[in-house]
């Protein structure tokens, strides 16, 4: 498992750059358009996830990866695991990025908004991971990352839609409302962990059963 | 070491059907044209496709029941894939190092260096030559006690492949109990390597023969039309029409030296015996 994680972190060194780029641009976002912004980052952790999958199966390399001394279900939860641990940095990265620029800029840090947008971010991580990681697992390669990047547009879509109809002021305002209520959120968080896991269960089925 | 029992595999066209067994201590080859069957052959052995029917065991464990701790003991050469080309070598060596409690990293690092591997170039960028070395260095430094190596030496020059089929036999020596399942189109390679030889065709097994006797006792015999006639028949395996008459492949080179003094009796490769068994008619 350990030597997986290795593996993965090397292969994500190849897409440091985007990471970067893609981690700043979110947190430009997050102070005015704090639905998008939590999209964005979102989008960056399901993107290297995925990725790492991508890497893979790149020249039929995992035809080789499965000889190596890990089941198969080692595999998908090392991917699982692999996920929570990006998610977790970016989610600590959000987490002082929000507390610093509220210091700074407004002069007083309300932990309650900076709890908000750091469940909205786990909670959009977990519901996406859950649904991409299985495609992937079943499909593979470019295949499955192709229908998961059609997933993040139409989820933008959505989010661009719904925000054009009632406002994303409006939208955040209502999620806010709603999340404010520390059990609704906490509720929302553990949707999503169930979701998560049992989509480990899902792509752990998939796995042990592809050839390659 | 390896024991295979009635495998078969279904595609839509293709039908695989066989069984072998590899001992402790000895290195079998698998040798076919392309696509007869070989790397189907491996791909069920190392548990990458399903089976349609048979039992496969490694080590007295069938393979579904193998644990990590055991694949640590087997080493693999898939000619077709390998590490990620993203990585480079001074990234695989930590994955090594916690994915085999036994791998000898100097040594690794060493024969990487001694191979002209550099180590901090990705590996797609290396060519066909440096990522089959680095693919056998990868299975042989982690003291494993079985290697199967789906064809290691194609796409290699003579002298690479010389330097693979080296390092291979290195890891033979040095335990008496190493043992590989080889397999290759370039039969050259492993006449002068295995114990013994299995050759497949269209999904089947269709000879399997000690190196040591298939050197010593096979021959190919060329006759005219009137030695066919006359000679005994009982040894020829297969025979095939050429332009000067018949050659005939025998299992019994020593009984027609002394019989039959008059006629050609040639040495012939594991390449010539193969065409016969694949191409020959039955007498």
């Amino acid at each position: 498992m350990i030597g997986l994680l290795i593996k993965d972190i090397k292969l994500m060194k190849n897409q440091i750059v985007f990471f970067l780029i893609t981690i700043v641009c979110g947190l430009i976002l997050i102070p005015k358009q704090p639905l998008i912004g939590a999209w964005l980052l979102t989008f960056v952790i399901a993107n290297f996830a995925i990725g790492s999958m991508t890497y893979d199966d790149f020249d039929n390399g995992n035809a080789f990866l499965f000889t190596l001394p890990f089941t198969r279900k080692q595999y998908a939860n090392e991917k699982y695991l692999f996920s929570l641990a990006m998610g977790s940095l970016v989610w600590i990265l959000l987490f002082l990025y929000n507390v610093i620029y509220q210091a700074i800029v407004n002069k007083r840090v309300d932990i309650y908004e900076v709890l908000f947008l750091e469940s909205v971010v786990i909670i959009f991580t977990l519901l996406m991971l859950s649904v991409m990681f299985p495609i992937q697992f079943k499909y593979g390669g470019e295949k499955g990352r192709i229908a998961n990047i059609a997933i993040i547009g139409v989820g933008l879509i959505i989010i661009f839609t719904v925000g054009n109809i009632v406002s994303i002021d409006s939208v955040t305002m209502k999620i806010t409302e709603m999340m404010n209520e520390l059990s609704i959120s906490v509720l929302f968080i553990l949707i999503a962990v169930a979701a998560y896991f049992v989509s480990m269960l899902f792509s752990q089925k998939i796995i042990s059963q592809k050839e390659f | 070491m390896i024991s295979i029992e009635n495998l078969q595999k279904d595609y839509n066209q293709f039908k695989l059907e066989c069984s072998l067994k590899v001992s402790p201590g000895q290195v079998s080859g698998l040798v076919g044209q392309n696509g007869a069957g070989k790397s189907t052959i491996f791909k069920a052995l190392l548990g990458l496709i399903s089976m349609t029917n048979g039992t496969i065991r490694i080590m007295g464990k069938d393979i579904s029941n193998l644990s990590a701790e055991d694949k640590q003991k087997i080493g693999v050469v898939l000619n077709d894939s390998g590490f990620s080309g993203y990585l480079a070598i001074k990234d695989i060596v930590p994955i090594l190092v916690h994915m085999y409690p036994f791998f000898e990293k100097e040594t690794f690092l060493q024969q990487c260096n001694n191979f002209g591997l550099p180590l901090n170039k990705k590996i797609k960028d290396f060519s066909t030559g440096m990522k089959t070395k680095l693919k056998i260095l990868i299975a042989v430094s982690h003291k494993a006690s079985l290697l199967v190596l789906d064809e290691p030496t194609s796409g290699l020059d003579v002298v690479a492949r010389d330097e693979v089929l080296n390092i291979l036999r290195e890891y033979m020596e040095r335990d008496e109990k190493n043992t590989i399942l080889i397999s290759s189109h370039i039969s050259t390679d492993l006449e002068g390597f295995c114990d013994n030889l299995y050759m497949i065709h269209d999904g089947r097994i269709v000879w399997e023969e000690d190196t040591d006797v298939l050197l010593s006792d096979y021959a190919i015999l060329k006759l005219s039309q009137e030695q066919l006639n006359t000679i005994d028949k009982e040894y020829l395996i297969k025979m095939t029409k050429e332009t000067f008459g018949y050659c005939c492949l025998t299992n019994q080179k020593q009984y027609y030296y002394e019989n039959y003094p008059e006629i050609v009796v040639g040495k012939g490769s594991l390449d010539d015996f193969m065409f016969m068994m694949l191409k020959g008619e039955n007498l």
